[in-house]
């Protein structure tokens, strides 16, 4: 890597730690936004001067995110990982995780004990904020990728 | 804690864990939601069944992600925790922090050598106009007539697809 590009995987890096996910999770994704072919476990641990069992687990929540995709080379039998390019997905599977999360939280509003009003307006509240950012959500993946996608 | 709370308190830590969150965080943003006070460190740790200073470390992670506020109390000297004040506002302005500052990444990465590759380079433009359509978009629904998701909507700007 060129020095540019090793200061854009740290920045990366550190913008995943801002939101409490390991920073290496960020500078795989960071590494793998600069790649054009896959790359295999051992190449990733490599540039990244970490060890193959990190690399794994990273890799594997942000394949879990739709950010990466896992790939194969012909008469190759490792694993290997490209930044994935379909940006409706991510949007979809995030679409995913705030429906999931209203969800949750109108459970949360229903469960709260008639003597805790403010507990059960803040949990409406953010129920009602999910909501509306799970339609928002939705009207953008229509509006981007076509009726099929929303 | 009756046993609905309880239900959700652990699937709040099990959400947080399937994005790679710690789990005692989640357990803990769910524990402060459904409570009608703010709590010290003790009751904290006693309520979830962990120690004293895994609920600090875990805490001061909310804290520090904005949706957890620490408040004194008047001739007490503990620290106690509550859920920020105005959070669904305060969680969109973390979004938007959050894009804005991954739009700025992705247009820096262009002047890296890496991006001189047209497949790159269409990957970093792609990814940067559909952080910023995002930010924009979440901007207006949370700043338009009637506030947080009042539906208040304009076009994303931007070709992502």
């Amino acid at each position: 890597m060129t020095p540019a590009e090793e200061q854009f995987v740290e920045r990366f890096g550190r913008h995943f730690e801002a939101d409490g996910v390991p920073r290496i999770g960020g500078r795989l994704y960071g590494y793998l936004l600069l790649q054009t072919e896959p790359r295999s476990l051992d190449e990733l641990a490599d540039a990244l001067h970490v060890s193959k069992a990190s690399i794994s687990t990273n890799a594997r929540l942000l394949v879990q995110w739709g950010l990466v995709e896992r790939a194969t080379r012909p008469g190759d039998r490792r694993d290997f990982y490209a930044a994935a390019d379909d940006l409706a997905g991510v949007l979809q599977l995030r679409l995913q995780r705030v429906r999931a999360m209203t969800d949750l939280l109108g459970t949360g509003a229903d469960a709260v004990p008639a003597d805790r009003p403010d507990a059960a307006h803040r949990l409406t509240e953010m129920a009602r904020f999910h909501a509306a950012a799970a339609e928002l959500l939705e009207d953008l993946l229509e509006r981007w990728f076509g009726p099929d996608a929303g | 804690m009756d046993g609905r709370t309880q239900d959700v308190v652990e699937r709040m830590g099990l959400f947080f864990e399937r994005d790679g969150l710690s789990r005692i965080a989640g357990r803990l943003l769910g524990h402060l939601l459904l409570s009608e006070t703010p709590r010290s460190l003790d009751e904290l740790a006693e309520a979830l069944q962990v120690s004293k200073s895994s609920v600090s470390i875990n805490v001061r992670l909310l804290e520090r992600m904005g949706t957890v506020e620490r408040v004194t109390i008047p001739g007490d000297r503990r620290d106690y925790y509550r859920i920020a004040a105005d959070l669904p506002r305060r969680v969109s302005g973390m979004w938007r922090e959050r894009l804005a500052t991954a739009h700025d990444l992705l247009e820096d990465a262009l002047d890296t050598p890496a991006a001189e590759t047209s497949a790159v380079r269409r990957r970093l433009v792609r990814g940067a106009a559909l952080v910023e359509g995002l930010a924009e978009a979440l901007e207006d629904a949370m700043d338009g007539p009637g506030g947080v998701g009042s539906g208040s909507r304009r076009d994303g700007s931007g070709t992502v697809a």
